[in-house]
């Protein structure tokens, strides 16, 4: 009997180990990273209607891993059946979230051990790091010969946009972009607003007709909200929540003339003289923070809003808890289907968006890279798979692929009327109370991690005749207020040099954006402080550093 | 050595190995733990090397050795030597407080004499530790928080305390919060040891003292602490051992930048300028923050054991 249970135990751990030895990504052998071997197929030509014609041999199935958020809502319905059936080709997704992705990615990267497809939240900030990797041959390159006339729709963005140098290294292309699908006004802009409860303002007797604010206004209505409690929820009354990347830079600083800081931007400027500046050490950006920490103090935000570190922000506005939240357009349909159900709010207009001009009567943007995600692709991937994965992207910028996306399987999901992408007709069932389709899939945005420059085409066709408009009667608000000079607008530039540029202290130090927001907040919490003074000690505490960087930025060092 | 001595060492070897032989299938039980060991704690030395070398994603054989860079730039990074601090003063907080407390505990289960209620009791203590720091995170924030439910009645007692309120934000009252929430989680489980060791004492010495007139505490005093006072000493050298971990997952799901300053940790720093700042994962600085937090624990733990064996007590090694 003992030494059965001596063998079986030590069966048990050989076979544990074995167990935990991962296989190769999708269990298909790997390859040398892709090097001379042009693309093999060509899937779609112009903005083509058909699905790939006969020619690419599709006939080894693929599967291939891929990082992305909410795995457990990927790869679950008809449309991974359709591109099967059309590629042979298959995701295994991994799954990672807001809050781990990039520490997800730095470890796979650094113990080699990354997906097929690196789906990662590149920003400026982090490019050193990309540029590094790149350089070690952590990612396959992506020579210019995957984007010719036999992907056109590929090409068009290889040819034009301006992140592709950005995502180079020496020359060699390393990641592809998913293009944000902003409509042109919007210039790659963070269209800075505030998603708040109509309702709410109404209440309090101070909503304005079409939800523009001047400063004073909107301090009176946050102060109102405050002091009135129109949601009648006493103790847990919330002004303004923000989620953890705005907090509390969104309060004032992202929306008042203050150059950009934070973790999203670029983070030195010019000044007049055409120097670089460090932001933070600016007479602006410290009257910002004098504001942000007097609203802070007031009670107009939220004081646990410290505490926030997943999606208590949404949590609170969904559950009628709070007034406003930063930036959520992309969300609005969805959270308000919530608060209707839940009873939070009667109808969706009762939440919509609010646009606040700063204190100097300006409307202020900040600008970004023209992408929102990139894709880099594992040094192991073989070269079947990248150029089937190259060929699916391009399918999606068709007619075809974008109904697909949206909709799901012609005939059964939707009938086509005529040649325009939104011209079909959805055969889904309506829901008469919220005078919208029934959307069958769990993942509205599915393929949206590599749907690489599907652009305003996409939006287009989600606001066609029988989608649920409400979200994109907002954003398309914004946009218009930008195009129209109804207000004054300024837009805080992106600067690419600056951003993805290399420079030893800069690389090292990057743009002290987490740092002198860790500080910001430590302030924040602590009442009846100088707080000029005392950001004032936090800029000249964190200057040497900084100097170091400006000097390199303005010495002509950066490369 | 004496040829005597000599011998008598050789007889000792022989009859250690004829004993193993005797008794080898036990022995072979000790195999997989054996396997278990080396492959997970000592096969894994072999990248110590990294603390010394700038990591490349070619391997760790292959990435240059940087003349202990990562030493020098621990020892310049202005937030090194705080996160020190405060990993050692926390550290030792839980020492101070964390560590009798599951030992007066374990005393005060032990003199419940209903065995039923003595089980409830063990039941409800342990069950703490079976929870993650995620869960215990969001609970304490929602108790601590601006409107939770402590402050509440902190308000209904003294409102102008209450208006003020900043537990979670002030790193003095948040190292203590840290503290006690660990040992509020973490108490019930240490007394299973405890508890384990007074059942292991002789029961006719307690019924002897009665005897001899001694009360409950005069047998808590001299029969029952003195019983497990090995089991304490032993319980101490392994907890010194630990003296640089200052509890990464709590400490973690609970802190703030206004906190920083008192309650950011070396494991939160390494966190935080790997994943949050630019600089991006360094594997070879993280391995020396490794190895220096391991060389610390080692010779805190020596230092334990001498101490323990300094007051007569059995040491651990």
């Amino acid at each position: 009997m003992k030494r059965l249970l001596t063998l079986g135990l030590a069966l048990l751990l050989v076979l544990s180990m074995a167990a935990c030895q991962s296989p190769s990504p999708g269990g298909e052998p790997t390859a040398a990273p892709a090097t001379d071997k042009p693309a093999t197929s060509a899937p779609a030509t112009g903005d083509a209607t058909e699905a790939p014609a006969a020619g690419p041999d599709y006939s080894t199935p693929l599967t291939v891993s891929m990082n992305v958020l909410n795995a457990e809502k990927n790869g679950i319905d008809v449309r991974h059946e359709i591109v099967k059936e059309i590629f042979n080709l298959s995701f295994d997704y991994v799954p990672i979230d807001w809050s781990d992705w990039n520490t997800k990615i730095s470890t796979w990267v650094a113990t080699d051990d990354a997906p097929d497809l690196i789906w990662w939240d590149l920003k400026g900030a982090q490019a050193q790091q990309f540029a590094d990797w790149a350089r070690q041959g952590a990612f396959a390159p992506l020579d210019a010969q995957y984007f010719s006339e036999s992907r056109p729709n590929l090409k068009q963005t290889y040819d034009t946009s301006k992140s592709i140098d950005a995502l180079s290294v020496d020359g060699t292309l390393y990641a592809w972009p998913a293009m944000r699908a902003n409509s042109p006004e919007a210039q790659n802009c963070y269209t800075s607003h505030w998603s708040y409860r109509r309702d709410w303002a109404r209440a309090v007797g101070l909503y304005k007709e079409g939800d523009i604010y001047t400063w004073d206004e909107w301090i009176a209505l946050l102060t109102a909200i405050r002091d009135q409690d129109p949601g009648g929820n006493k103790d847990a009354n919330a002004v303004l929540v923000m989620p953890t990347w705005g907090f509390p830079h969104a309060a004032a600083l992202f929306i008042g003339p203050p150059a950009a800081e934070g973790n999203e931007t670029s983070s030195y400027i010019k000044d007049a003289s055409g120097k670089y500046i460090w932001p933070c050490a600016t007479e602006d950006f410290k009257k910002g923070v004098k504001i942000t920490y007097d609203m802070y103090q007031q009670g107009l935000i939220y004081k646990d809003n410290i505490l926030f570190n997943a999606s208590e922000a949404e949590n609170m506005i969904k559950s009628g808890l709070a007034f406003a939240n930063y930036n959520v357009t992309g969300s609005l349909n969805a959270w308000t289907d919530t608060m209707i159900t839940d009873g939070v709010i009667k109808e969706r207009s009762d939440f919509g968006i609010a646009i606040v001009q700063a204190w100097d009567g300006n409307w202020y943007m900040t600008q970004t890279e023209d992408y929102w995600t990139v894709t880099a692709m594992s040094h192991k991937i073989s070269e079947e798979k990248i150029n089937r994965v190259l060929d699916f992207w391009e399918y999606l910028h068709t007619t075809d692929g974008m109904r697909m996306r949206t909709w799901g399987r012609e005939g059964v999901d939707f009938e086509v009327t005529g040649p325009d992408p939104v011209d079909v007709k959805i055969l889904w069932p309506f829901d008469e109370s919220l005078q919208a389709y029934i959307n069958p899939f769990t993942n509205i945005s599915e393929f949206g991690e590599s749907n690489a420059a599907c652009g305003s085409k996409i939006n287009s066709l989600l606001i066609g005749p029988d989608a649920i408009p409400y979200m994109f009667e907002e954003r398309n608000r914004l946009w218009s207020t930008m195009g129209a000079g109804e207000i004054p607008v300024v837009i805080k530039e992106f600067d690419y040099d600056v951003s993805f540029g290399s420079a030893p202290n800069k690389d090292k130090n990057g743009s002290f954006g987490s740092t002198s927001k860790e500080k910001l907040v430590a302030l924040l919490a602590q009442p009846g402080i100088d707080i000029e003074a005392e950001w004032d000690k936090v800029v000249a505490s964190m200057m040497p550093e900084v100097q170091k960087v400006l000097d390199e930025l303005n010495n002509g060092e950066l490369k | 050595m004496t040829a005597q001595s000599l011998a008598g060492l050789r007889r000792a070897r022989r009859n250690i190995w004829r004993e193993i032989y005797n008794y080898r299938w036990i022995y072979l039980m000790i195999i997989p733990t054996l396997v278990f060991i080396f492959l997970f704690k000592y096969v894994p030395m072999y990248g110590i090397q990294l603390a010394f070398k700038n990591y490349k994603l070619a391997g760790i054989a292959a990435s240059p050795w940087n003349d202990l860079a990562h030493f020098k730039y621990m020892m310049n990074e202005p937030e090194f030597l705080p996160a020190l601090r405060n990993t050692v003063v926390i550290s030792f907080m839980r020492i101070l407080v964390g560590f009798p407390f599951p030992i007066f505990l374990a005393l005060l289960i032990n003199e419940c004499y209903t065995p039923r209620y003595r089980r409830v009791l063990q039941t409800v203590y342990t069950f703490p530790h079976f929870l993650s720091w995620v869960l215990l995170a969001g609970i304490m924030l929602n108790l601590l928080g601006s409107t939770g439910m402590v402050r509440k009645v902190v308000m209904i007692i003294n409102p102008e305390m209450g208006q003020n309120w900043n537990f979670l934000y002030d790193g003095n009252i948040y190292r203590w919060v840290l503290v006690l929430s660990d040992v509020w989680k973490e108490a019930g489980w240490g007394t299973i040891i405890y508890l384990a060791a007074i059942s292991g004492i002789d029961q006719s010495l307690y019924e002897a003292a009665v005897i001899d007139g001694c009360n409950r505490w005069h047998k808590i005093l001299y029969i029952t602490l003195p019983g497990i006072v090995s089991m304490i000493s032993i319980q101490f050298v392994l907890r010194v051992g630990y003296i640089m971990e200052g509890g990464f997952d709590q400490v973690f799901n609970t802190y703030t930048p206004p906190v920083y300053e008192k309650g950011d940790i070396i494991d939160t720093y390494i966190y935080r300028i790997s994943f949050v700042r630019t600089s991006g994962v360094d594997l070879g600085f993280s391995t020396a923050v490794g190895l220096f937090k391991n060389v610390i624990n080692f010779i805190m733990m020596l230092s334990g054991n001498l101490f323990v064996r300094s007051l007569g007590q059995e040491a651990v090694l």
